[in-house]
């Protein structure tokens, strides 16, 4: 009796395991919505900085600059007007009157 | 100089109507045909003679074998005077073609080769009027050339300055120019490209010096970080900065000769201010010039007069444009008044104050433009360095300081300018001596160390010169070839 139930229950492993179909999908309910999560799928890489040959990424301070360096600065910006001596002049003269083309 | 000449045509002109009116007037009101009407001008018949021929221009005496060599060298050598962007194949002249060569190039030279009709309405800052035959007459017979082609170009640091700075960009150019910067270039590379432009720049130096030294040279907020305005503007081409060189120096050429030695001179462009005294610069300030679409004329003009808390007149072109649109009822709540015209119509005064448009100081000198130098209450713009924004008058970081200069002669007046502001009177105080106030619009200058600086040419009048002499100076340099491809950095 014994084996006639050993060689029942391994008949039937056995036809199980050659039968066996494959896996039916899960059912999914259609009318519930997927919950939404937060999660971004294939997030793509964060883009990089570009490369920067700047030592620092913040500005740098002002450059110190004396006010007479500024003035001459400011002079060399409003026009370097000083007056360059003529043949036949000693200096750079100061004439306020004249304004004669050459 | 024709002063005569508008008097005796505007006297044949008053001639002209007398009789006219007379010939018009109704029969009650007209004097008998025997006796001169009372109050028609008189004139002794000396002031209607005929004018007087013109004078014949001077002769030049022929030119000799050697003269004529250097001065068909010296006709080739425009491109050293920024007159041709390159240097060109030019045919040797003789007699009078050479002649009239030299005199097209002296005037070239010296005041610029822009017709009269062609300067804008607000390049008020002109050229005198110049005849190069006399000089060129006697510098022949006395075979002085070569001073009098040196004397023909502005006798100033700045214009020099920029001659050589043309020759040091001629020769980038020469050499391929410099190449187009990223923001991934290199460290060094990035410090070769600036070298090219400054010379002081070592390979060791730290980058954040070097482009702090080029960001002030163009002009803008020196952080020290290559960003998107400093790579703009190394990313200009080197033609491109020839041309602004070359655009600059012709403007040189409208300057007068001889500038008084004490002179207020704003550059427009750079939107600052520098005052010199006995030639020297003394002090500078940040100004605010005008924007694009409100420029600030080029102009020189002297400064009479300081208003002290000034009431603000403001433009009808303002008004229409910006305030009365706003409504009356928003510009009573903030200040404005709107005042009857003796015309019938209306304007918007601004009262003196904290407030006004003006601030607490205008300094009033003569011109067509309706433009000053003045105060201001929104000082914020002072500390950006993007300040082309005002309606085209200059505003003044340091307003007092400036004005207490002008009147530091005068005892009454020295130490005062503050008193009288807050005093809170309107008033006009006149200077002691009038100041001379230069408008000027320089795009590119040299420091003293020979670097050039540059900045952007937020009018467009670099371009627009360009144009207007590359239409009008064929005459600058008759000698050369045509160009194959004529370009506009070919300002001959």
């Amino acid at each position: 009796m014994r084996k006639i139930a050993l060689f029942a229950l391994a008949g039937a492993l056995a036809l199980s395991a050659c039968g066996k179909k494959e896996e039916e999908p899960a059912a999914t309910n259609n009318l519930v919505e997927p919950p939404v999560e937060n999660v971004i799928i294939e997030e793509p890489d964060a883009v990089l900085p570009p490369p920067s040959n700047n030592a620092v990424a913040t500005p740098a301070p002002p450059p110190s600059v004396s006010e007479q360096q500024q003035i001459q600065d400011d002079a060399d910006a409003s026009g370097m007007t000083a007056r360059l001596p003529q043949e036949g002049e000693e200096s750079q003269p100061a004439d306020e009157a004249s304004h004669s083309a050459p | 100089m024709n002063r005569p000449d508008m008097i005796r045509f505007s006297t044949l002109a008053l001639l002209g109507a007398s009789v006219l009116s007379a010939s018009t007037l109704p029969a009650y009101a007209q004097t008998p045909v025997t006796q001169p009407p009372a109050m028609a001008p008189t004139l002794p018949p000396a002031m209607v003679q005929p004018l007087p021929p013109a004078p014949l221009p001077a002769p030049i005496p022929p030119l000799w074998a050697t003269q004529e060599a250097w001065a068909n060298d010296w006709l080739r050598s425009g491109a050293e005077q920024g007159l041709t962007a390159r240097r060109k194949a030019t045919a040797t002249l003789t007699g009078d073609a050479l002649v009239s060569a030299l005199l097209d190039r002296a005037k070239a030279l010296s005041t610029g080769r822009v017709d009269a009709a062609d300067f804008l309405e607000i390049w008020a800052l002109r050229p005198e009027p110049y005849d190069p035959r006399p000089g060129l007459a006697k510098a022949v017979a006395e075979d002085r050339l070569a001073q009098w082609a040196n004397a023909l170009t502005p006798p100033y640091a700045g214009y020099e300055g920029l001659r050589k700075g043309l020759a040091t960009y001629e020769a980038i150019r020469d050499k391929g120019g410099w190449p187009v910067l990223t923001a991934t270039s290199a460290p060094m590379v990035v410090r070769a490209r600036i070298a090219l432009e400054d010379r002081s720049v070592t390979p060791t130096e730290n980058l954040t010096d070097v482009l702090q030294r080029a960001q002030r040279r163009y002009g803008l907020n020196p952080t020290g970080l290559l960003d998107t305005r400093t790579l703009a503007a190394l990313n200009v081409s080197v033609d491109d900065r020839i041309a602004a060189i070359m655009a600059n120096m012709e403007r040189w050429r409208w300057m007068p000769r001889r500038l008084p030695v004490n002179r207020v001179q704003v550059n427009i462009a750079a939107a600052v201010l520098t005052v010199f005294e006995g030639d020297q610069p003394v002090t500078s300030m940040r100004a605010v010039t005008g924007s694009p679409q409100n420029a600030t004329p080029m102009l020189s003009s002297n400064i009479h007069s300081i208003v002290v808390n000034p009431p603000w007149n403001v433009p009808m072109s303002i008004a229409r444009r910006e305030l009365f649109p706003k409504g009356r009822a928003t510009l009573a709540k903030q200040g404005y008044k709107i005042v009857k015209t003796p015309e019938g119509g209306e304007r918007i005064v601004q009262p003196a104050g904290p407030n006004s448009a003006l601030g607490r100081l205008k300094f009033d000198f003569a011109n067509p433009f309706a433009v000053y130098l003045h105060d201001t209450p929104a000082r914020g713009k002072f500390s950006s360095y993007d300040r082309l924004a005002s309606h085209g008058c200059v505003r003044l970081e340091k307003p007092v300081s400036l004005a207490e200069l002008m009147v530091a002669s005068d005892p009454d007046l020295n130490g005062q300018i503050q008193t009288l502001i807050d005093s809170g009177k309107t008033q006009r105080v006149s200077l002691p001596q009038e100041v001379a106030v230069y408008l000027l619009y320089w795009t590119a200058f040299a420091s003293s160390n020979g670097t050039m600086s540059f900045r952007a040419d937020p009018y467009g009048w670099d371009k627009l010169l360009a144009e207007k002499i590359e239409a009008s100076s064929s005459r600058a340099d008759p000698t050369a070839a045509p160009a194959p491809t004529p370009t506009i950095a070919s300002k001959d």
